[in-house]
C-alpha cells in the first residue's frame, strides 16, 4: 500500500466531481433540500383547527365556540352527523362535535395526522369542559422540551438521504465511467495495485459524504459536542463506506454510466424507503432491519435529536460496522472476478 | 553472427503459443514470437486481426486462454511490477476529459512517482506546454495521442507498448508521432508498434510480423520480407491506341492493368519469360509514356502472403 497513489487517486475523483454537473446536483440537491428544513422551525402562524358541529345544541355551542376559542377553532354547522362525519373522513375538517344535551357530547376526531391529533384533543377537552360549566383540571403541568428543533428531527432523514445518495448514484457512476472510458485500465499500468484503487475510491466517497454532511449539518446550525458528536460522526463513517461499497458494487457489474445509473435508482428506492418507514408496521420495520440506512437513520436520530451517548447508539454503530466490514470485503471480491473475467 | 549475439540475451517480449478465446470468436489461434531489446517491432494486419487482443494480453489486462507471454521475463498477468518498466499506448487515449493536460499527467505521474520535472519535460518536447491548463476535452484527436503518449513516457520504461498510434491522425501529428518513436528507439528502447499502416512499418520497424486472423502469417525484417515475397515489376505506362484496346485488353491478364483517365499502366513480373518481346507488342498497340522497375511494396507482399489486403 503506498499512500501517495491512494491520495492522488482521492484528489483526482474530487477534482472530477467539482466538474461534473451530474455529480454536483447529486450533492447540491440535498444540501438545498435541508435549507428548507430550517423554515420549518419557524411557524408564521398559529394552527387554526377546522371543527364541525351538530346536533340539538348545536346553536349554543357555536356560538359558545366563536366567543371563547376563536383564535384556535374556526367553526361551521353540519346538518347531521352523518355529513359531518363524512366530512372528518374526507379530511375537510379536523374534527366534529355531536352536541346533544346530555352528560357528555360525541366529539371525531381525524387520526390520519398525529401532529393535529393530540394538540386537537387538548383544545377541544378544555374548551368543551367550560361550556359545560366545569372545571377543567389538568393534572400535571406539562412543559414542552425540543421545541423549535422540529429541523433536528428532519436532518436525520436527509443526511440519510444524502449518504444513499452520495455512496449509491456518485460512486456507481463514478468507477462505471472509469470503465466505459478506459481511464480504469490507464490505471491498472501503473504502479497501483487493486487495493489501492479500491482504497482511493473508497476514501473518495466515504470523504465526499462527510464533507456534504457537514455542510449540511452547518447551513442548519447544529452543534454537536462530545459524544454525540463522535458517534454521528462514526454513524455518518460506517454508512459512507458501506453506501460507497454499494456503489462501487455496482459500478463494477454495469456495462455502461447509464446502466450505471439505472441500477443505481433501482437499489436507491429499496435502501430509503423501508428505512425511513420502520416506525410504521412491522412489516416495514423487519425489511429495514436487513438494511445499512435503518441503522444510519436510527443512530444519527439518537444522536442529532436526543443527543444519545455512546452506550446507546451501541445498538446501531455495531450492525452498521458490520455491513460496512462485509460490503468493502464484497467489493475486493467483485473487482477481482470482474476485471479478470474479460469484458 | 549479430543475430545470433541478439538471441542470446533475454527477449525484451516473448510470446508462446498464445491462445485468446472470446467465447465462439477464436481471437489469437496459438502465436509465438519474440522482440529483441532495442528494436522496433512491428505488428501489422488489418481491423480485427488480433491486434488489441495480443495487446491486452501483454499488457496483463486479461489472461490468455491458453500459452503464456513475458515482458522482460516477467509473467504480465497480475503482475503490478511489471509496470515500471512497461509503457502502454493504448489504441484509444483515455485519459480524463474533464482535467486538464497538466492536471491528468501530475495523477499518473503521482501513480508512478514521478517528479513535476519530468512531465514539464514531456510536455515540452510534445508541443503541449500551453495546451497543458486546457481541459482534454477541448483537445483535437492528434493532441489527446500525444498527450497520452506524454502518459506512458511518464516513467521513462524499457520497453513501449503502441496500438495504432497514428490511427485516425492528419499527417503533421503522426509525423510528430513518428518522430517520437525514432527518438524513443535512439535511446536504446524497445517498442512494439501496431499498426496497419504499411508504409509506417516500413519505414519505422526493424522487425515486423504480419497478423491475419489470429495468426503469424510471416516474421522478418521487412526488406527480407519484399526480397522473399515480392517480386519486383516493370511498370509501363502507355497511351493505347483507339482500336488498339480491345486485343490489349485480353492480351495481358486483368490484374497486370489499371486505367488512369487515358492512360493505362502495366505491371510485368521483372523475370516474367518473354519480358522484351511484351514490352516490343505494348509499343505496337500505342504510345509509350514511361517505363521503369520498382520494388514490391510491404503491403503488397503483405496482400500475397496472407490473401487480405490491407486498407
Ligand atoms: N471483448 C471481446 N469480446 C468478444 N470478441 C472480441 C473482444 N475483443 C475482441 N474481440 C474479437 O477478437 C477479434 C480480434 O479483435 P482485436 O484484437 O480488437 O483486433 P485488432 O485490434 O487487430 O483490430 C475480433 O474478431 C474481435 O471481434
Ligand atoms: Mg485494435
Amino acid at each position: 500500500m503506498n499512500i501517495g497513489r491512494i491520495t492522488a487517486i482521492v484528489c483526482k475523483d474530487f477534482l472530477e466531481a467539482l466538474r461534473n454537473k451530474t455529480v454536483l446536483i447529486a450533492v447540491l440537491l440535498p444540501l438545498v433540500a435541508s435549507l428548507f428544513l430550517a423554515a420549518v422551525d419557524n411557524p408564521q402562524q398559529p394552527q387554526m383547527f377546522l371543527v364541525g358541529v351538530t346536533g340539538s345544541e348545536s346553536r349554543q355551542l357555536t356560538l359558545f365556540l366563536k366567543e371563547a376559542a376563536a383564535d384556535a377553532i374556526v367553526v361551521s354547522p353540519y346538518r347531521d352527523a352523518a355529513a359531518g362525519k363524512e366530512a372528518v373522513t374526507q379530511g375537510q375538517i379536523h374534527a366534529l362535535i355531536v352536541a346533544e344535551p346530555g352528560e357528555r357530547f360525541i366529539a371525531y376526531l381525524d387520526g390520519a395526522n398525529p401532529m393535529n391529533y393530540f394538540p386537537l384533543k387538548d383544545v377541544l377537552q378544555t374548551v368543551l369542559s367550560a361550556y359545560k360549566g366545569r372545571r377543567f383540571e389538568p393534572v400535571v403541568d406539562l412543559v414542552i422540551l425540543n421545541q423549535g428543533k422540529t429541523s433536528t428531527s428532519l436532518l436525520p432523514l436527509w443526511l440519510t438521504v444524502t449518504a444513499v445518495m452520495i455512496g449509491v448514484m456518485v460512486l456507481s457512476g463514478s468507477f462505471a465511467e472509469e470503465k466505459e472510458k478506459g481511464t480504469l485500465d490507464s490505471i491498472r499500468v501503473s504502479s497501483a495495485v487493486d487495493g489501492e484503487i479500491l482504497l482511493g475510491k473508497g476514501i473518495f466517497g466515504t470523504l465526499l459524504v462527510l464533507v456534504v454532511s457537514s455542510i449540511m449539518l452547518w447551513l442548519n446550525k447544529v452543534e454537536l459536542k462530545g459524544e454525540p458528536a463522535a458517534a454521528a460522526a462514526l454513524l455518518l463513517i460506517l454508512g459512507a463506506v458501506s453506501f460507497t461499497a454499494i456503489g462501487l458494487i455496482i459500478g463494477l457489474h454495469a456495462r455502461s454510466q447509464s446502466a450505471a445509473r439505472a441500477i443505481s435508482t433501482l437499489v436507491y428506492l429499496p435502501l430509503i424507503f423501508p428505512a425511513v418507514t420502520a416506525d410504521l408496521s412491522p412489516i416495514t420495520r423487519r425489511a429495514a432491519e436487513v438494511l445499512p440506512s435503518f441503522y444510519l437513520y436510527r443512530g444519527l436520530r439518537k444522536a442529532l435529536q436526543y443527543q444519545a451517548d455512546w452506550e446507546s447508539v451501541g445498538g446501531e454503530i455495531l450492525p452498521l460496522a458490520g455491513f460496512a466490514l462485509v460490503l468493502s470485503l464484497l467489493t475486493l471480491l467483485a473487482y477481482r472476478r470482474t476485471l479478470d473475467r474479460e469484458r | 553472427m549479430q543475430r545470433a549475439v541478439i538471441a542470446m540475451t533475454q527477449p525484451a517480449i516473448a510470446v508462446e503459443n498464445l491462445v485468446k478465446q472470446y467465447g465462439q470468436t477464436l481471437a489469437l489461434q496459438g502465436i509465438s514470437f519474440q522482440v529483441y531489446p532495442g528494436e522496433v517491432f512491428g505488428y501489422l494486419g488489418p481491423n480485427g486481426a488480433g491486434k488489441t487482443t495480443t495487446i491486452r494480453l501483454l499488457a496483463g489486462l486479461s489472461s490468455p486462454t491458453s500459452g503464456a507471454c513475458w515482458v522482460l521475463g516477467q509473467p504480465t498477468f497480475k503482475n503490478p511490477a511489471l509496470y515500471r518498466h512497461l509503457g502502454i499506448v493504448f489504441e484509444e487515449s483515455h485519459l480524463y476529459e474533464r482535467l486538464t493536460g497538466m492536471e491528468n499527467l501530475r495523477f499518473f505521474g503521482a501513480l508512478h512517482g514521478v517528479p513535476t520535472a519530468r512531465i514539464q519535460e514531456l510536455l515540452e518536447t510534445y508541443d503541449l506546454v500551453k495546451a497543458a491548463k486546457r481541459p482534454v476535452r477541448t483537445y483535437s484527436k492528434g493532441m489527446k495521442r500525444r498527450l497520452f503518449i506524454c502518459r506512458a513516457l511518464l516513467h521513462d520504461p524499457e520497453v513501449l507498448i503502441m496500438d495504432e498510434p497514428t490511427s485516425g491522425l492528419d499527417p503533421t501529428s503522426a509525423a510528430v508521432i513518428h518522430a517520437a518513436i525514432d527518438h524513443y528507439r535512439k535511446q536504446g528502447k524497445t517498442i512494439f508498434l501496431s499498426t496497419h499502416d504499411m508504409s509506417e512499418a516500413e519505414a519505422l520497424c526493424d522487425r515486423v510480423a504480419f497478423l491475419s486472423k489470429g495468426r503469424i502469417a510471416a516474421l522478418d525484417q521487412p526488406k527480407a520480407l519484399m526480397r522473399r515475397y515480392g517480386q519486383p515489376v516493370v511498370v509501363i505506362q502507355l497511351k493505347p491506341a483507339a482500336e488498339a484496346v480491345d486485343t490489349l485488353e485480353k492480351a495481358v491478364s486483368s490484374d497486370q492493368v489499371s486505367w488512369e483517365d487515358e492512360l493505362l499502366t502495366v505491371r510485368l513480373p521483372l523475370d516474367e519469360p518473354g519480358l522484351g518481346a511484351k514490352i516490343d507488342q505494348l509499343r505496337d498497340w500505342g504510345q509509350i509514356i514511361s517505363i521503369h522497375t520498382q520494388e514490391a511494396s510491404l503491403g503488397e507482399v503483405f496482400r500475397q502472403v496472407t490473401g487480405t489486403k490491407l486498407p
